[in-house]
């Protein structure tokens, strides 16, 4: 504590030395207002454009009309004068002062290929992108416009190399996975670090209620039509400074702001409709068998239902939101209200959210600026369970485990649900009266808000200060009325869950920019974070209802209780050079601890070193040929160190018994988890090395990137042998790696003023490895069916699991009677095996297991077309993943004689194969692998902008589809899918989770 | 100037909010805190018999249930399926196998804790001390018992470090039987306290008798006739002893045969109609009839 106020304090006394220095100077200058106007190349104004005189704090920026005039006090002299504007390339003046005023138009060039990218992200000051030894990549507001996806992370699907992001469940609240290049950890979250406005949010995927895998990720929370910009960077080369959290990249949010001006205001408003866009083949065969002895063929005649007819609805969706921007020189202002509402295409479910945000930016003095933010959201959901990992109560789960020749509707006269699962063997849920009678319910209320000091004592220096709070409290409610077809609460079940959820982070970063002499500039960063957050969860629970009543006080109570705290400091230096324009080279290194270690394990250190040469900018490259064709040059190369302080729990260390209640009294119970004090963070290490270029006179552009991440110290989970009287125990025993390749196109084949035609495209392959599983090196994961495992040698999530005896020729190797049967033989570590036969050439020895899949894609691909001719704009997204396998536990149970809904139990039916054979093949999981690549149309829309007179500024109309069409050969509803939801190895799993719906939507933008 | 000077608090009232590196659990006590209290030796006790009443004594019945053909698994689960199939189709990786085998030594490790910290933690209350004593060896015999149901060989004593010894069924009923005389001397010598009795053996729990019911069974597996004879003869019929079980410490049979529905007792309990008394009184306990129907056989 003591250390980071004399920093501070140490920082205020330049801040006073240089502010009196300045002053002494300023007597001697004169007052001068210069003021022009910005337009673009059809001569409309560019709001909002930045306008600078180089080499002193004066500046300001263009009004609503492209306007601009600020006051400047300067000796006279000539000067450089710079405007920049996010979206258009810096263009530059000199101009010479010597009256009072100055008057100064500009014509500025869009910035299609975003060449003059400045960014902040992983840097201490505003870079320029160009200067960067390390990979970045942003968005803007314009590039997620009309995404139509109901949160950030799913706005990003397909937007950004080196990213995968999946969603997976098709319930509109989300349930999205993103991963940049690859997972970094097995037992802690690879999800990214998502700031907003500075504030660390929490994105918890927590489930409350059993849902049967689904789960809402807390980042559905943010409204995306809010956002200004989004930068990313993917790993330890570029995130260093961000340290113990940085192992999974980093991904940051700038919200929109006000510009100086009259008030502005914006309305949009759409309806959306959600359809399922693919149906499972059903069963339709109308005999069933009499019962399941092999020799008896009998059947009788049954009427088959299509039970997805009465699950499936088409649902309709509203989102409004209204914006009002404007401000002052100094004050300036930005608030928007927003809701959106979505039915879900399960009958019975859907999803609202209403936001309110407020953005102030106020000028204080000359030197200090305050901002603050103020976000403020709602959601609500009403859910029906459905998948089933844990709990089997689903109406999906229902659907898949039903004989489709029971007609699911109640009885007329008792209105009872008939059980739709074979009885006595397996009872599952009849999915109608899942929907008509369950009450699944979750409701979010967050506040989010920030308030960020920033002083510019003197020219160069620059001191940020802010503080960020993220506090939310998550309800979820389940009834199951007493009397149903549930497999096990036929008593009834009534359960409420609550966390409250606190975060709070404090980041003071000070930078220095200064000309060391005419060829060498030097930025320095030193900056100081403490980051604290605390959970309090509650629970209760109770069965055996009475007839009536939803709350739990209507059974006999259970409760649960869980609190944790956790903080988190570190504090890093930066020092970059820029070496003559050509050069840039920058060094940084960052201390962290994190309460959740051992003490002597606590501190961390993480460096990283960067460079980049700017070959264009050298004189023969100028001279030659080479300036012609490639007019931007430059190689980088990354490493970077950083850290994974999060992987384990905040207790995780302690052996913690846990506490039970026998006979009255109070006991405590010796746990599953051994602690350990000496378990330390994972440790990434990343390096990278890439080039950026540009060809054809600046009308293509070209980044790519090779990646090497190496995480060392993995945590896992090490199964403990029986015998020493515990089951598990987290330690440092594995290692992961990420190698990879990332490139993106960006390229203007036509650009007029009528016509404008840009089209990306970005490709990403990864190759994940695990190594380090003690024992036989597999370590199963319970939340895949123990069929999910890290296996030494292979990714993280690798299915593992027992497959069917073959021929040589690759025909099943039938039994005696007729039969598939799994492969049997002698097991070797690591997945490996010897086939084991008997005299009569059957399988013989214990069944096998091996890796018969990988959820992880080869490669993550997308193309993005925007055309504009005159008011007409035509955007269309192709994005998808090749090359992963799907582990179909969907069309494994539904294809099963005792179930038998979908159309593969046909087959055994009609007799086209031996009667026990979907039996048969139900026991061989390996079979029920698919190849799940496939590529979507992700985005299409088309807008119109109407010519306004008057008050009205701007009218746009959008018709617009999301998930329209996906082209792949997977057999099950959609191979973009997983019932773990957001668990971080189990990937790839489907088991009935909502498949993701196609959206059509149309929408109106309006402009005061 | 003055604007930052007005600022400065500002900074400050965020940055001390906490700088806190050492946190206490508050939701569970640690090790260091149970095994070395006298309240974490009564309490571990509890604990104890609770783990071994729900979750071990219910693996012992199903699983080796199955495999002797006295229950049979009825849902579709591997690991159910591979238990009911049997024989050389139930691999050592089963998970039912292996359940039985780590609730076993979860007990067992709960167990040797308390033999080992209660001397010194208890050393000024001989009366709890014999108790906690006596009731940890039983603990200890039943796990031992339980492992030779099910198992050819196994460690008779668990190892944190992973390296623990097998030794042969005989041998680990031997020590079953040895640690069951103890208890009994234990109990002979000193009389648990009160507070004992009254928080951790509870109403309708005869310890001496429980462990001479037991000591009678290990011998009469190890086929020492005489020695179950004498130790049955001690048991007190006059006194029942049970687990007592609520909707937080479920009976583990009405779980399996109710809520899991993974087991369901055999026709007759897998016996010829000849040898099954059908006074048996295990069905009414099983609460169930047996009228699944498995592969097409009862």
């Amino acid at each position: 504590m003591t250390k980071l106020t004399l920093t501070k304090r140490g920082g205020f006394r330049v801040a006073v030395l240089a502010a009196l220095f300045l002053l002494s100077f300023s007597s001697l200058s004169a007052q001068v207002l210069i003021k022009g106007k910005i337009t673009d190349k059809n001569g409309a104004g560019v709001i909002g454009a930045s306008v600078a005189l180089q080499d002193t704090r004066f500046g300001g920026f263009a009004d609503l009309d492209g306007n601009y005039s600020f006051e400047a006090v300067v000796d006279p002299g000539p000067y450089v004068l710079v405007v920049t504007s996010v979206g258009y390339r810096t263009a530059s003046m000199t101009i010479s002062i010597t009256g009072n005023q100055v008057e100064q138009n500009f014509q500025v060039e869009e910035d299609i290929l975003s060449l003059d990218e400045v960014v902040v992200t992983g840097t201490v000051a505003n870079t320029a992108k160009r200067e960067l030894g390390n990979s970045i990549s942003s968005l803007s507001s314009k590039d997620l416009a009309n995404a139509n996806a109901v949160s950030i992370d799913g706005a990003l699907q397909g937007k950004i190399s080196g990213a995968q992001v999946t969603q997976n469940s098709g319930n509109p609240a989300g349930g999205i996975t993103v991963r940049l290049r690859g997972p970094s950890t097995i037992v802690g979250s690879s999800d990214p670090l998502f700031i907003v406005d500075g504030v660390i949010v929490n994105n918890d995927s927590r489930q409350l209620i059993d849902l049967g895998g689904y789960a809402q990720n807390r980042l559905v929370d943010i409204n995306p039509n809010d956002i200004e910009r989004i930068e990313i960077i993917k790993g330890a080369a570029a995130a260093a400074i961000y340290g113990s959290r940085a192992n999974n990249g980093v991904v940051q949010i700038f919200t929109k702001k006000g510009t100086e001006g009259a008030a502005r205001v914006s309305f949009s408003t759409q309806i959306r409709l959600n359809q399922l866009r693919k149906k499972l083949p059903y069963n339709e065969y109308p005999f069933a068998f009499n019962n399941t002895t092999a020799t008896d063929l009998s059947q009788r005649p049954v009427e088959r239902y299509d039970y997805q007819d009465l699950i499936f609805r088409d649902g309709i969706g509203t989102e409004n939101s209204l914006s009002v921007s404007g401000g002052t020189a100094s004050t300036k202002y930005y608030v928007s209200g927003s809701n959106l509402y979505n039915k879900r295409i399960v009958d019975g479910s859907d999803f609202s959210r209403n936001s309110l945000r407020l953005r102030l930016s106020q000028k204080v003095g000359k030197m200090i600026k305050v901002d603050a933010g103020a976000n403020y959201v709602v959601s609500s959901s009403r859910e029906i369970p459905n998948g089933g990992l844990v709990e089997a109560y689903g109406a999906l789960t229902g659907f898949i485990f039903a004989n489709n020749f029971i007609n699911p509707e109640p009885d007329p006269a008792t209105g009872i649900y008939p059980s739709t699962a074979p009885t006595n063997v397996l009872r599952r849920t009849n999915p109608l009266e899942a929907i008509d009678r369950f009450d699944f319910r979750q409701q979010t209320n967050r506040f989010i808000g920030d308030i960020q000091v920033n002083i510019k004592p003197v020219l160069g220096l620059n001191i940020d200060y802010v503080v960020g709070m993220d506090n939310y409290t998550q309800i979820a409610t389940a009834y199951i009325p007493p009397k149903n077809t549930t497999p096990s609460y036929d008593g009834g079940f009534s359960r409420r869950a609550d966390a409250t959820v606190f975060q709070i982070n404090n980041d003071l970063n000070i930078s220095y920019r200064t000309d060391l002499s005419d060829w060498l500039k030097s930025t320095t960063g030193v900056g100081a974070t403490l980051q604290y957050d605390r959970t309090n969860s509650f629970s209760a629970q109770a069965q055996q209802l009475g007839a009536f009543g939803e709350t739990v006080n209507n059974g006999t109570v259970v409760a649960g209780e869980f609190r944790s705290e956790r903080t988190i400091m570190g504090a890093f230096a930066q020092q970059s050079f820029g070496i003559h324009d050509l050069l840039f080279l920058t060094g940084a290194a960052r201390v962290d601890a994190s309460s959740v270690y051992g003490e002597d394990n606590r501190w961390q250190f993480f460096p990283k070193v960067s460079g980049s040469l700017v070959a264009s900018n050298l004189g023969f490259w100028k001279d030659s040929g080479l300036g012609k064709l490639f007019p931007n040059f430059k190689i980088r190369a990354a490493w970077g160190q950083s850290g994974n302080l999060t992987a384990i729990g905040v207790y995780d260390r302690f052996t913690n018994y846990g506490p039970i209640v026998y006979g009255g009294q109070t006991g405590y119970l010796a746990p599953q988890q051994l602690g350990n004090f000496t378990v330390v963070p994972e440790r990434q290490t990343e390096f990278e090395v890439g080039a950026d270029l540009t060809m054809l006179n600046d009308r293509l552009s070209l980044e790519f990137t090779y990646y090497n991440k190496d995480v060392k110290d993995l945590i896992l989970n090490r199964t403990l042998s029986p015998t020493t009287g515990f089951n598990n125990r987290l330690i440092n025993v594995g290692t992961m790696t990420n190698k990879g390749f990332e490139f993106m196109v960006k390229a203007v084949p036509v650009n007029t003023s009528q016509f404008q035609w840009v089209t990306t495209f970005n490709y990403t392959s990864n190759d994940n490895v695990v190594n380090g599983v003690e024992g036989n090196g597999v370590l199963p994961f319970a939340g895949g069916f123990s069929q999910v495992a890290a296996v030494n040698g292979y990714p993280l999530g690798a299915f593992y699991t027992g497959f069917a005896a073959t021929n040589p020729d690759g025909t099943y190797l039938l039994t005696a009677a007729g039969l598939p049967q799994r492969e049997r033989g002698v097991q070797g570590p690591n997945g490996t095996y010897t086939v084991g036969r008997d005299a009569n050439g059957q399988p013989s020895g214990t069944p096998l297991v091996k890796v018969v899949g990988d959820p992880n894609p080869v490669s993550v691909v997308a193309w993005v077309n925007e055309v504009s001719i005159n008011k007409l704009t035509f955007r269309m997204q192709w994005d998808g993943m090749l090359g992963f396998d799907v582990f179909n536990f969907t069309k494994r149970v539904g294809d099963r004689d005792l179930y038998g809904g979908l159309k593969g139990y046909e087959a055994e039916l009609k007799g086209e194969v031996p009667k026990g054979t979907s039996a048969a093949l139900f026991g061989i999981l390996g079979e029920w692998i698919e190849d799940g690549s496939f590529i979507k149309l992700r985005e299409i829309s088309v807008s119109y902008d109407i010519p306004t007179k008057g008050l009205l500024r701007g009218l746009r109309i959008t018709a617009a589809g999301r998930n329209l069409l996906s082209i792949d050969n997977y057999s099950g509803f959609d191979p973009e899918v997983n019932a773990a939801g957001q668990d971080n190895a189990v990937r790839g799993f489907d088991f009935v989770e909502v498949p993701i719906p196609r959206m059509f939507i149309l929408g109106m933008n309006a402009n005061f | 100037m003055k604007t930052i000077i007005k600022f400065l608090p500002f900074f400050f009232l965020f940055l001390v909010s906490s700088c806190e590196l050492e946190y206490v659990n508050p939701n569970a006590p640690s090790d260091a805190q149970v095994l070395s209290t006298r309240e974490g030796m009564i309490t571990l006790s509890i604990g104890m018999k609770q783990n071994y009443s729900t979750a071990a004594l219910g693996e012992l019945i199903y699983t080796t249930g199955a495999t002797s053909r006295e229950l049979k698994g009825v849902t579709t689960f591997t690991s159910v399926l591979e238990i009911e199939a049997g024989g050389t189709a139930l691999p050592t990786f089963n998970g039912n196998i292996f359940r039985l085998w780590q609730r076993m030594y979860r007990v067992m490790g709960m167990a040797e804790d308390l033999i080992e910290n209660a001397p010194t933690v208890l050393a000024s209350d001989p009366a709890t001390l014999s108790g906690v004593m006596a009731h940890a060896h039983l603990f200890k015999a039943m796990a031992l018992g339980g492992l030779a149901t099910g198992y050819e060989q196994f460690p008779i004593q668990t190892d944190v470090s992973g390296k623990a010894v097998f030794s042969p069924r005989a041998q680990g009923l031997t020590e079953a039987v040895r640690l069951l005389d103890a208890a009994a001397a234990l109990l002979a010598s000193t009389p648990p306290s009160a507070e004992f009795n009254t928080r951790v053996i509870g109403a309708n729990f005869d310890l001496l008798s429980t462990i001479n019911a037991y000591r009678a069974r290990y011998n009469l597996m190890l086929g020492k006739n005489a020695e179950a004879l004498a130790a049955a003869n001690l048991v007190n019929l006059n006194t029942k002893s049970q687990f007592v079980y609520s909707s937080q410490s479920p009976n583990p049979i009405y779980q399996e045969m109710l809520v899991s529905k993974n087991y369901s007792p055999r026709e007759n309990f897998g016996l010829p109609a000849s040898l099954f008394d059908a006074a048996d009184g295990r069905l009414g306990f099983f609460l169930s009839r047996p009228d699944s129907t498995v592969g097409g056989k009862h």
